[in-house]
């Protein structure tokens, strides 16, 4: 390992999040042992001694008295935690250390490597008390925390956001349980907080209750019965958590419990459908109690949504459309979503970790190739050889072969592009490599590689592997499209799709019934007279049926044909084999070149 | 007259050789220089090659972990219709012919159980009486009960395990030794925080 990892870690009162920084400057979140991104900021002490941290603790939260949750509320406090079990006191900031050291293990599990510096990030309002004892919480985990960094300075910084541009960005964090507007004023190498307001007690989990409580009062409608068993209000739970994800995604969604309770007359059976407005109607006092913040937070900093060049959510309810409708309306912005927002703040704290390592500026950043390089093959398709967003340098090859029998030579034409058939393309050059002995088509191995220098140079050589005679072209003008040009290009290449496919495929069975036409002409003529007159008669039918169908250019005709060629093709290997003429181009191997090793063909060009 | 002639030589021998020992002099800080510089490509180019080693290995198992989990959200998403099946079939009805149909269902969810069994599912069902065990059961709640504190008493839904990681614990209610009423709100306090 190149360098150390200071981990980023979003210590939140519900859930915390951790991640690193790669060394190509990429982020990722490193998932706990069960699986999750997220973990509880839980923690439980046993009579053993044991500490339980996460998922395991939140389970048994209910059982055990001596479970720990929200200690991020005590942080800063000289508040201690009883512990029963142990008899013993606990400050927050060693309960903290539990769910910080749980972390760093796991990291340090999935890195593989000794972890010994973070970034951790608090809250904007978090006062110096509140913040020393995030820091000493670090340290008693076996922690050099770097820095504390404030949520919303982290979640800008997941968004790309660098100290040295000059702009107010407002962060809506609407997570689980808490809710909490920012505003940051960026500029003179400085993330200022000017501005916080929230709700220390509103969050997702209120949404969910909210349809909890209509899909209980439904069935109370409908059947008579009000259902208070904890097996039934789980289910409610679950489903109203699930229906409340797909209503961010569609319109309505169905809410199914089926035997969710008994009567007399047999089981109750629940089915109903919920639409998006529905929900929203449900949950519209939810949503109001979050603008009053957002204008509060405005007017602390003496701004108006006018003032402000981005608006940034994290937090996971922001995925509800009319979370997200609201800001749009509060703000007249429109933020983006690129950022995973229940890691946004993790990941913030990270590349923060990245800056302080040094690293960011050490990137080194590499080119990639803006559009599909490739050469025109049989029929004028055209096969790629390097794919777009290929990062560079970069060298590909491939083995083609002749289009014909006996061919000379092979045109080598470049092009650059999306589209399927090398015409649409640009041209960017071409050489012809000659002197190929003769052979049938199909036969010479002629390998063409591709390859593209740190700056950008292509430089495509062809070798004829049975003469190992060599030509190559340099294109230096390869990167002379514009950024207009290439967008035009991926743009066009998107809107011609459907007919683009059509024609390729129509030039590949066309491509196929030439090569299985040369093919049946081939073993025929080989055969003579060792097949039987109705095999050959029937074979030859086929032949011409297939040729006339080509010439005149009637697709659906040869598709249908070829499959019975394939048949016959397969038959007169198998006759040719029962006679032992091993020659070892039985039309079965034959076929199988063409599926394998030749991708395509070249056309034998002028 | 020789001597002199001589000297004249050395100094010109001397400024030639010392215009060539300053060549010599920039050609070796050159050398130097393109040395150090060869040093650090050679280095940029070994740590590169390491990273790629080292992010191919952890592309690899993260590769192997996304087969070995692939089931994950199918098996989530099946376990409303799960838990559902699980809950009819609790029923023991009185008629014959309703049990005839129940049984049949019962059938019907042991097929799809044992499909999933194929795909490294297993089912989390604790017994009555077992003792709490938060590596596979969540406590929805406690009850007062007179039964050994800590144990199950009551499983509102099975679990569901795929290969060794847990997709949904078993929800169970657990016993609590009845009496003082201090210690509920006690873990009230710090189970509600949230």
């Amino acid at each position: 390992m190149a360098k150390e990892i200071i981990i980023g870690i979003d210590l939140g009162t519900t859930n915390s999040v951790v991640s690193y920084l790669t060394e190509d400057g990429s982020w990722k979140v490193i998932p706990n042992p069960e699986g999750h991104n997220t973990t509880p900021s839980v923690v439980a002490f046993k009579a053993s001694g044991e500490v339980i941290v996460g998922d395991a603790a939140k389970r048994q939260a209910v059982t055990n008295p001596d479970t720990v949750s929200s200690i991020k509320r005590l942080m800063g406090t000289s508040e201690k935690v009883h512990i029963n079990c142990i008899n013993k006191d606990f400050t927050p900031q060693e309960i903290s250390a539990k769910i910080l050291g749980y972390m760093k293990d796991y990291a340090e599990k999935a890195l593989n490597t000794k972890i010994e510096k973070a970034v951790i990030t608090v809250p904007a309002y978090f006062n110096d008390a509140q913040r020393q004892a995030t820091k000493d919480a670090g340290q008693i985990a076996g922690l050099k925390v770097e820095r504390i960094i404030n949520e919303p300075t982290a979640a800008a910084l997941a968004y790309g956001q660098d100290k040295e541009k000059a702009e107010k960005i407002l962060v809506y964090d609407l997570g689980g349980g808490t809710f909490d507007v920012s505003i940051l004023d960026i500029g003179d190498g400085t993330f200022e907080v000017v501005s916080t307001a929230g709700d220390n007690h509103l969050g997702g989990d209120d949404w969910d209750n909210a349809l909890q409580n209509w899909i209980k009062e439904q069935i109370k409608a409908q059947f008579g019965v009000e259902l208070n068993d904890k097996m039934a209000l789980q289910r409610f739970k679950e489903a109203a958590e699930k229906a409340k994800i797909e209503l961010s995604g569609q319109l309505e969604t169905t809410i199914s419990l089926p035997f969710i309770g008994m009567t007399a007359n047999g089981p109750i059976n629940f089915e109903t459908t919920i639409s998006r407005a529905k929900f929203q109607e449900l949950t519209r006092d939810l949503l109001r109690r979050t603008e009053e913040p957002v204008r509060r937070a405005l007017s602390d900093a003496h701004m108006s949504a006018s003032d402000l060049n981005q608006v940034i959510m994290i937090g996971g309810s922001i995925r509800m459309p009319a979370v997200q409708e609201l800001v749009a309306r509060l703000t007249g912005k429109n933020p983006n979503y690129s950022v995973n927002p229940d890691e946004a703040v993790s990941i913030g704290a990270a590349i923060q970790g990245g800056i302080i390592r040094g690293d960011v500026k050490d990137v080194v950043l590499l080119d990639v190739t803006p559009l599909t390089l490739g050469i025109e093959t049989m029929g004028g398709v055209m096969t790629p050889l390097i794919t777009r967003n290929t990062t560079i340098p970069t060298t590909k090859s491939q083995i083609f072969s002749t289009a014909a029998d006996n061919q000379p030579a092979v045109d080598i034409m470049v092009y650059q592009g999306e589209r399927p058939m090398a015409h649409d393309n640009k041209l960017l050059g071409h050489f012809k490599l000659d002197g190929i002995k003769p052979a049938r088509r199909g036969e010479p191995r002629i390998e063409v590689t591709f390859s593209i220098d740190v700056n950008g140079i292509v430089k495509v050589s062809a070798k004829d592997l049975d003469t190992q005679k060599e030509q190559n072209i340099t294109i230096s003008g390869s990167n002379g499209l514009s950024k207009a040009d290439i967008d035009r290009m991926v743009k066009e290449a998107e809107e011609n799709k459907e007919a683009d496919e059509r024609r390729k495929e129509e030039v590949e069975i066309k491509n196929k019934a030439e090569s299985y036409i040369n093919m049946i002409d081939q073993q025929l003529a080989e055969a003579g007279d060792k097949i039987d007159a109705n095999q050959r008669e029937q074979t030859q039918k086929l032949r011409d049926e297939l040729k006339e169908a080509l010439d005149k250019n009637d697709i659906e005709t040869l598709k249908s044909r070829i499959g019975e060629l394939e048949k016959a093709a397969e038959y007169m290997a198998q006759a040719q084999q029962q006679q032992g003429q091993a020659s070892g181009n039985d039309a079965s191997t034959d076929n199988k070149k063409d599926d394998d090793v030749i991708d395509a063909e070249f056309t034998e060009k002028k | 007259m020789e001597e002199t002639k001589e000297n004249v030589k050395e100094e010109k021998l001397s400024r030639k050789e010392k215009k060539e020992n300053k060549k010599i002099h920039l050609l070796e800080e050159e050398l130097k220089k393109s040395n150090l510089e060869l040093e650090e490509w050679k280095n940029k180019y070994y740590m590169a090659y390491a990273n790629l080693q080292n992010e191919k290995k952890m592309y690899e198992k993260e590769h192997l972990d996304m087969i070995k989990y692939r089931a994950a959200g199918f098996v989530e998403d099946l376990m409303p219709a799960l838990d559902a099946f699980h809950v009819a079939l609790q029923i023991k009805p009185d008629d014959q012919k309703m049990q005839n149909f129940l049984t049949g269902f019962e059938y019907i969810y042991k097929n799809i159980l044992s499909v999933l069994e194929n795909e490294g599912v297993t089912k989390l069902e604790p017994g009555l009486h077992a003792k709490f065990d938060s590596s596979y059961m969540h406590a929805l709640d406690s009850e007062e009960s007179d039964e050994e504190p800590n144990t199950v008493i009551k499983v509102l839904s099975v679990g569901y395990k795929l290969k060794d990681r847990i997709i949904r614990p078993a929800m169970v209610i657990v016993a609590r030794k009845r009496e003082p009423k201090v210690e509920k709100e006690e873990e009230n306090n710090s189970s509600s925080a949230n």
